[in-house]
């Protein structure tokens, strides 16, 4: 379809320039040559050159209209993944509860995404599925397709989001047969074996607290997180605190009840899309930080 | 006829003289020529963050800025460009300056709405100003919601939305005064079908202006009360609905693509069929189309949200409806090619822009097609393919047709002639650099690179460098021609009553005009006919009945 | 009018003073007749756009109401339907004596003129000063948009709640933990509404099994369609006057620990008049509330205990998106009923969008009139000085048309804000 169209622009395109710069050129002024006389209109013509693209339209609207039905209307046993956005990254849950940044799938098996935003727009985008969807907050929106060929591709967010909008890009495996299986396993036994840590790194890294909190002490959108355990901290409503286990779990699960002054309320919460597990590496992994 | 008259008769800048002649005059060329100089201010700081946001773009990764600020240039470019520049451009400033001259008649219907209006302009681009100091909005032009309900970013926000929402009036109250005074002031003998198709553009423009412009101005309105009040209509923490946001701007905001492009045709219809020595091509089929362009333009916005979550039937259905605006533009297209045919065709700096215009505009034309079939959009959607789309159509053709009706009326309204060689050579600059920093762009947006990033894959570098240096040779070319177009209003030679053989009314009106334009009534000559004007020299051109009854006279 | 304006061009340029009747026809105009017709054009394309103004907020209502009518069925009872009638008696007055006062101009009636126009500001007034009324009202009861929709805080609520606030009075007791079995984080709420003399509050229901109660002190035996763990507990005590309570718990969205969301309906003989219904409306789990909610119908413990098997049986329309109640009991309500029982409980989720609509709605509404009066003071300043003549009424006739406009628009806000039904 893009082709034809392609094609088709094309051939317009350079039948018009050409009439443009031919005229232009055999018409030009010089001395001794006066515009000829010329008919003011010509219905005929005219209403020809009204009708030929109207048709042309016609085709165009059925075709777009059919690829559009085709990939929009629903599959049969599809996979269903659910996806979270939020400023600034992706989270995606399979269809046994695993979750990760990045979109796993198996080659040749239908997918639905079931997408919502805990804040503001984003836009599903992956270029080679050429498939697009905004993803609206407090609202389902859907997006299918089936991968046909394994391999690496980008998944971009199209729908402008705020600073770190060209950030928010991760990556798709399209997996050959038994790879995606391969993936959930080692995703289960990464997670089991992984130390507390390990696991807070791997959740600082996967899950967006990487785009707005730094561990060498540079500010970022958020307070960064070296040195900061066992510290007082100002809070925006005059109060100081320690940072102890509990306040980085308040903070990780109600970010605005106790933030600190100076940083924007971008931070959204994270509750259940953590687990205790994975709280309790954020705190250690915190704690490791001197 | 009128030479000699028009020396008897002060023109517009020698009848008073001082500030206070000009804050509050009531003349509409006056008005014009302030809105007109703030547009070009406007033009080349809306372009100064364009070339910021080329040459962060030059490399990926952090170039010159980080990406908060690069979020601020692209939105400032946009707010700046649309709101002050292009949609004010042709109509408020060239349309102001030249619709009563057209008509044959003293003023506009309402001068001092005319002036209200211009002052409204000049609030509103305090008001974005204001709201640079206050932080800069980041939000993009489109202020899409929720991302704009952000509280922490309210104090730059609300002086921006204000701003615009008083815009909005300003071309609510422009466009009400251009459909009275085309009503109200046609000469007699002038009926719909004799009016200049440039006043056909205009007509059809003030209608979209008033008609579409409230429903931009209550959407603001209400992001405002949202920041003020938290009011809650679009905010989905509160039950309400951002995406309605999405169909109110647009219900207004693909108007106003109409409204920046329509009178942009109007100006290109006028210039080819001067500088062809030729009437326009079906000339009520320009006409018509313009008229049910303005419609049509009602009836689209949707294909903006084709992946914004509406439903599959309003996709259908405003997909189809996008293609009926395809018909109007391609007449108009190959009735300007078939003007050109057996012309006499003079190259001048504004027939340059005109031929600009018919290519770019053929281009951007032919791309909106990509984008208005369902399957190709749901890809190329808030790609750099609509980013190079729209600013063939935005700024290749309308910006293009605002630079050749400025040449073409400058020595009209100023007295002065420009730099001839100078333009043609600045008008190639345009249309080179134009080319070169937006076709690239087709070519990644088609390769999936998401628009509104401040940060890119490798692969893109090649592109982003092409476009960077496009935009540059596009800046360097605006940034002379402002130059010497001010420069010209001291140096530039006098300008003769006719210098390019317009056969239209305005040329009829001494140069500069008199403060009620015409020292004597206009005559009425057969639209578009240039068989009676030649060519004298350095007078410019004369009819020759004129001369000839002259001659009588005399002997 | 083209000849004059030719006549008009040639004798141009020196300006001003040629001819014209009045001192008000402007020197760019041929005549009297022509600045009139201009003006008149002017006017009808500004009216045009203030239609499209007001139309997004329309196309809003229509949307919203579309999506969740339930919110604009509760909440127009917040909304005194006399005083918006009253409103719209006094916009149709000064709208009358608007298009008189044109009248009185083209006919050089001086005096009506100034009478009329006069009028129409104080009428204009009238309607901003009732409006501030119902404002300030609803500010104090907490009756707003967004956020500060919180009519619990308030000393009434609904015209359903009105008069005696027993949510202030109560609120401690009647949402605190105790009252609802010491959980306070457990889903669900319950409503007891019962007649006269009679006091019935109903605890916690959770679990897993259908049951038939027996009331002990009436006799009348009631069916719990979700199936409880616990007991039903049932406190009964008599007062002098009509009660009907409710008290609620995690209506909507996670309860706030701070400010339980507290519904209560006190002492109204409106609303639980003798004989009629007690509800228990109860959220089945965490997840699904707030989109799916069960409304269990009681019979009334006491009166005509013959007649509750057969008012309420059959289930009606379940699982809406926004929380639309479903009804889990042995007859079909009759829509009154249904009106009623929506009133009683809690708002539904987001019933602060139509406060959203209303305020934007109202308040655009309010600053035209306010812009009227001060088109219509300088009208009156002008009109006493004497500028009107019957040959020059233009601006007269121009401001009255925009007043017809916005006494239309009112016309329009008035059923669709205060009469929905």
């Amino acid at each position: 379809m893009f082709y034809a169209v392609l094609g088709l622009s094309i051939f317009f395109f350079v039948g018009i320039t050409f009439f443009v710069v031919y005229f232009t050129i055999k018409y030009r002024h010089r001395p001794g040559h006066k515009a000829q006389p010329s008919p003011a209109h010509n219905d005929a013509m005219e209403i020809t050159w009204t009708v030929i693209p109207t048709i042309i339209c016609v085709f165009l609207f059925l075709g777009g209209w059919k690829g559009y039905l085709e990939f929009t209307s629903e599959k049969s046993n599809p996979m269903v993944i659910d996806v979270t956005a939020q400023k600034w990254h992706w989270n995606f849950t399979y269809p046994d509860g695993t979750q990760d940044g990045n979109l796993h799938v198996p080659v040749g098996q239908p997918i639905r995404m079931r997408m919502t935003s805990v804040d503001v727009l984003h836009s599903f985008y992956v270029p080679a599925f050429r498939v697009k969807q905004d993803v609206v907050p407090r609202r389902y929106t859907y997006v299918q397709f089936t991968p046909t060929r394994p391999g690496v591709y980008r998944l971009y967010c199209a729908e402008y989001c705020g600073d770190d909008h060209s950030q928010m890009k991760v990556k798709v495996f399209v997996h050959e047969a038994g790879g995606y299986e391969r993936f959930l396993s080692e995703k289960a036994s990464l997670s089991q074996s992984m130390s507390p840590e390990e696991t807070g790194l791997y959740v600082y890294n996967k899950k967006g607290c990487v785009a707005c909190h730094s561990v060498d002490g540079s500010p970022k959108v958020g307070p960064s997180w070296k040195g900061i355990w066992n510290e007082q901290v100002k809070l925006a409503d005059g109060t100081t605190i320690t940072v102890d286990d509990q306040y980085i779990k308040d903070s990780v699960l109600e970010p605005q009840k106790q933030a600190r002054p100076g940083y924007p309320p971008s931070m959204p919460s994270f509750a259940g899309q953590l687990s205790e597990r994975e709280i309790a590496g954020v705190i250690a992994y915190i704690k490791s930080l001197k | 006829m009128a030479s000699t008259t028009a020396t008897a008769e002060p023109n517009y800048f020698e009848v008073s003289k001082g500030f206070k002649s000009w804050a509050l005059t009531l003349d509409h060329k006056r008005i014009g020529l302030m809105y007109l100089f703030g547009i070009l201010v406007s033009l080349l700081v809306g372009g100064a963050f364009a070339l910021l946001v080329r040459i962060e773009l030059f490399s990926p990764g952090e170039t010159i800025t980080t990406a908060q600020t690069y979020n601020r240039f692209f939105t400032l470019h946009g707010a700046v460009m649309i709101f002050l520049v292009i949609i004010p451009g042709i109509p408020a400033a060239l349309g102001n300056i030249m619709l009563p001259i057209q008509l044959g008649a003293p003023d506009v219907a309402f001068p001092k709405l005319n002036l209200m209006s211009f002052y409204l302009w000049c609030t509103g681009a305090a008001l974005l100003v204001l709201s640079i100091i206050m932080g800069s909005i980041d939000t993009g032009w489109t202020f899409y919601t929720p991302y704009s309900l952000d509280p922490s970013k309210s104090a730059a926000i609300i002086p921006a939305v204000f701003g615009v929402f008083v815009l909005g009036f300003s071309s609510i109250f422009t466009g009400l005064n251009f459909l009275v005074t085309i009503h109200k002031f046609r000469p007699a003998g002038m009926g719909w079908f004799q009016m200049p198709l440039n006043l056909w553009a205009l007509y059809a423009t003030a209608l979209m202006q008033v008609l579409a412009t409230p429903v931009l101005g209550i959407t603001v309105l209400l992001l405002f009360v949202e920041h003020t009040l938290h009011i809650g209509i679009f905010d989905p923490t509160l039950g309400g609905d951002p995406v309605l946001f999405q169909h109110f701007f647009w219900f207004y905001s693909h108007p106003a693509v109409y409204i920046m492009i329509v009178p942009a045709m109007g100006v290109v219809s006028e210039l080819i069929t001067t500088f062809s020595r030729k009437p326009v091509f079906g000339y009520r089929f320009i006409a018509y189309s313009s008229v049910s362009l303005a419609l049509l333009a009602f009836l689209v916005w949707g294909h903006h949200m084709f992946v914004s979550g509406q439903s599959a039937l309003a996709n259908m259905v405003f997909s189809a409806l996008t293609f009926t605006v395809a018909i109007p533009s391609a007449i108009k297209v190959f009735n300007w090619t078939a003007t050109l045919y057996k012309g006499d065709i003079r190259l001048q700096t504004p027939m340059l822009y005109a031929l600009s215009f018919l290519i770019l505009f053929t281009i951007g034309g032919l791309t909106g097609l990509f984008l208005a079939i369902l399957a190709t959009d749901v890809h190329l959607h808030d790609t750099y393919f609509v980013v190079a789309h729209f600013h063939y159509v935005m700024m290749g053709s309308g910006l293009v047709a605002f630079l050749g009706a400025l040449h073409y009326w400058w020595p009209k309204f100023t007295g002065r002639m420009y730099p001839e060689r100078l333009g043609q050579t600045c008008a190639v600059g345009v249309f080179i650099g134009f080319n070169l920093t937006f076709l690239p762009q087709f070519i990644m947006g088609s390769r999936g690179m998401p628009r509104r990033y401040w940060d890119y894959d490798p692969e893109f570098t090649l592109f982003h460098r092409l476009s960077t240096i496009g935009a540059l040779i596009l800046g360097i070319s605006l940034f002379v021609t402002v130059v010497y177009l001010f420069a010209s209003l001291k140096l530039g030679r006098k300008a003769p009553q006719n210098p390019w053989g317009g056969s239209t009314m305005e040329w009829q009106a001494p140069t500069p005009p008199t403060l009620y334009n015409f020292p004597e009534p206009p005559v009425l000559h057969e639209l578009y006919d240039y068989s009676d004007l030649v060519e004298d020299g350095d007078n410019g051109w004369v009819r020759k009945s004129e001369q000839a009854k002259a001659k009588a006279k005399e002997s | 009018m083209a000849d004059n304006h030719d006549a008009h061009g040639a004798e141009g340029g020196g300006g001003h003073g040629h001819g014209h009747g009045s001192p008000f026809i402007q020197h760019h105009y041929d005549d009297a007749k022509h600045q009139f017709d201009s003006g008149k054009l002017g006017i009808w394309f500004f009216l045009t756009q203030e239609i499209l103004f007001f139309s997004a907020l329309f196309v809003a209502y229509i949307l919203f109401r579309a999506h969740r009518p339930e919110i604009f069925r509760y909440a127009h009872h917040y909304l005194d339907v006399k005083w918006g009638a009253i409103n719209t008696g006094v916009l149709i007055v000064s709208s009358l004596t608007a298009a008189w006062a044109v009248r009185a101009a083209q006919l050089n009636q001086r005096r009506i003129l100034i009478g009329c126009l006069a009028t129409t500001i104080v009428c204009a007034f009238g309607f901003l000063g009732i409006k501030y009324i119902e404002y300030t009202h609803k500010v104090h009861e907490g009756i707003l948009f967004g956020k500060k929709f919180d009519p619990c805080i308030s000393s009434g609520g609904a015209h359903l709640i009105t008069k005696k606030n027993m949510c202030e009075g109560t609120k401690a007791s009647a949402c605190s933990p105790g009252d609802i079995d010491q959980r306070p984080d457990e889903p669900g709420w319950q409503v007891a509404c019962v007649a006269y003399e009679v006091h019935v509050k109903y605890d916690m229901v959770q679990g897993t099994e259908d049951k038939v109660t027996k009331d002990p002190k009436t006799g009348a035996e009631t069916t719990t369609q979700v199936p409880v763990t616990k007991e039903q507990k049932t406190e009964v005590s008599r007062s002098e006057l009509p009660v009907c309570q409710m008290v609620s718990h995690g209506a909507h969205g996670p309860p706030h620990p701070e400010n339980p969301p507290c519904w209560e309906i006190a002492q109204n003989p409106n609303v639980c008049k003798p004989d009629e219904v007690a509800a228990l409306v109860h959220y089945p789990d965490e997840e699904k509330r707030g989109r799916e909610v069960e409304i269990d119908l009681q019979c009334d413990p006491a009166p005509k205990a013959t007649d509750q098997g057969d008012i309420f049986a059959s289930t009606s329309d379940s699982g809406h998106r926004f929380g639309k109640p479903t009804f889990v009991s042995q007859s079909k309500p009759s829509k009154h009923d249904l009106e009623m029982l929506e009133a009683m409980g809690p708002p539904p989720e987001h019933t602060n969008m139509f406060f959203s609509i209303y305020f934007a709605m109202t308040g655009l509404h309010g600053i035209h009139v306010l812009f009227g009066i001060f088109v219509f003071i300088w009208l009156l300043i002008r009109a006493i000085k004497g500028h009107f003549t019957p040959e020059y009424f233009g601006p007269i006739d121009y401001a009255a048309l925009y007043w017809h406009l916005v006494d239309l628009i009112w016309i329009f806000l008035f059923p669709l804000l205060y009469l929905i039904h």
